[in-house]
């Protein structure tokens, strides 16, 4: 069988269409998945009992279903009712799966913080709010860097999920193509290359953010 | 007027293990008391259930006429409502062991951080005055380090800053010197001193014996979670009257003797020391008896 790597030339406008689609998949499902988890992750260390159960059962129930169930939930119940476009509802569906986990990674890097911090900061008078915003939280970004990237390696990849609710991101438009033009080795070499690309550009990201939030010594 | 610091009955228990029994004590305004004792007495605990960073299963605190914890009649402990127990936390500053520096603020910001936020402190009315503060401990030319860049003893002298940065009533001072290299302590203990002849407040637990002797006013041997013996602390140190507290000193004092007229702690960096850092420094370096061996 002949190559021709000239199909991923020719089609490649396309790739990049899919790729722009799985980029704005990952952005609003981080986006979501960040906020919720970390508002998930302070609730679960809440002094409220009722705060930290349902956090635990929020995190309990969304790292127990595969990300494909919950997206099929996102867009046939959630998404049908409240009239979402398919990106819209696996956003949704792929934010709320990644908040779980991300949820984790928050309260790891917080229990990493050395508890002097929080007793000096009690013991100056300060407000739980106040120190957790100004102390403890700027110190457990450091020790949430790698894990929260490595895990936005994942969420960067489970975008490719999506196709299942017809979403037609990177690995969508590379199986359509593939399948009108009986090229599928050179074209999901091109899809691989471009996620990894992708993942390359997270990786670098965490290097530079590793050294932003090193401490000065 | 009543004293500052009023402790009575004070009981603590992680889980089964009793740490303190039954403890009763005063502090007077301006007084100086230092608690000693064997490790794992519960000289920490004592420090801790005053601004409720333990809380106590026992007894009654006061702090300047407010009522910190008490124990009701059926046994339970009622304690400050938050708000209260920051008013109150206000009050008294507390000067770790470990420091507990904030490791991603400069050492400025570790001092101008609680007053802009609990205080309402402009931020500039707070880095004027915390500027002075770190020129007091010798440390003007520091304000922009972070912590790691610290020696132990610098570190320990930024954090006293810190608490005082809040205007305390009282100080508590955690083994302020135990985590710090030897020949460090000194630096410390001449800050501590220099507070004490200002006429702060403060409740000492220390492992530095000549310091008890030369600075503080009275002194409290604790063993095993009670107050075994108190009094002046010349008499408590030189002529102890409980076989426990003669043993505890006979043990602490026999690696290195307590000499009845001891200076050492006393002599270095006090007229002019503070003043100009590197005068200061100097002397640390040059004065033999700056260490803590002495005691």
């Amino acid at each position: 069988m002949e190559w021709d790597w000239g199909i991923v030339g020719r089609t490649f406008d396309l790739l990049l269409l899919g790729t722009r689609l799985t980029l704005v998949l990952f952005f609003f499902s981080s986006l979501l998945g960040t906020v919720l988890g970390l508002v998930l992750a302070l609730m679960r260390m809440s002094r409220f009992r009722l705060a930290r159960w349902s956090s635990l059962f929020y995190i309990w129930v969304f790292r127990g279903i595969p990300v494909l169930v919950i997206l099929f939930f996102a867009f046939f119940v959630v998404g049908r009712r409240m009239g979402l476009t398919s990106v819209q509802a696996g956003s949704l569906g792929l934010g709320f799966s990644a908040a779980a986990y991300i949820a984790e990674i928050i309260r790891a890097g917080i229990m990493s913080v050395d508890p002097g911090q929080s007793e000096a900061s009690e013991a100056l008078a300060m407000t739980k709010r106040h120190y957790m915003r100004r102390v403890i939280l700027p110190q457990s970004i450091r020790v949430i860097i790698p894990t929260y990237m490595s895990n936005s390696i994942l969420v960067l990849k489970v975008t490719s999920v999506a196709v299942a609710i017809g979403i037609v991101e990177l690995t969508g438009i590379t199986r359509q193509l593939s399948n009108s033009t009986t090229r599928p080795i050179e074209l999901f070499t091109a899809a691989a290359v471009l996620y990894v690309f992708l993942t390359t550009v997270i990786v670098v990201v965490q290097e530079v953010l590793e050294r932003r939030f090193a401490l000065k010594t | 007027m009543n004293a500052l610091v009023q402790v009575t009955g004070l009981r603590k228990s992680f889980g089964d293990n009793e740490v303190l029994k039954g403890v009763d004590f005063e502090v007077e305004r301006g007084e100086v008391v230092a608690i000693i004792g064997p490790s794992g007495s519960g000289k920490t605990t004592i420090l801790r259930c005053i601004n409720l960073l333990e809380r106590p299963t026992g007894g009654r605190v006061e702090v300047d006429g407010r009522v910190v914890c008490e124990e009701l009649g059926d046994g339970t402990m009622r304690f400050a409502e938050r708000g209260d127990v920051r008013e109150i936390r206000e009050q008294v500053g507390m000067v770790f062991q470990r420091f507990n520096l904030f490791p991603h603020m400069t050492a400025l910001d570790n001092i101008t951080e609680a007053p802009k936020s609990v205080r309402g402190m402009s931020k500039e009315d707070a880095n004027a005055r915390a500027r002075e503060l770190l020129d007091s401990v010798g440390l003007g030319h520091k304000a922009d380090a972070y912590p790691l860049q610290l020696s132990g003893g610098q570190q320990q002298r930024v954090a006293i800053a810190r608490a005082l940065a809040m205007e305390p009533a009282l100080m508590l001072f955690d083994e302020v010197t135990s985590a710090v290299d030897p020949e460090l302590a000194g630096e410390i203990l001449m800050v501590m001193k220099r507070l004490a002849q200002q006429g702060m407040t403060m409740l000492v637990v220390t492992h530095e014996m000549s310091f008890a002797a030369d600075v503080a006013d009275r002194v409290l041997f604790i063993d095993h979670g009670v107050i075994v013996e108190q009094g002046q602390a010349r008499d408590v140190l030189t002529a102890p009257q409980n076989p426990r507290t003669r043993a505890f000193l006979h043990a602490v004092l026999d690696r290195a003797p307590m000499a009845e007229d001891d200076e050492s702690t006393a002599g270095a960096g006090e007229e002019a020391g503070f003043g100009g850092s590197d005068l200061f420094s100097e002397r640390v370096a040059t004065d033999p008896e700056a260490g803590p061996d002495d005691g």
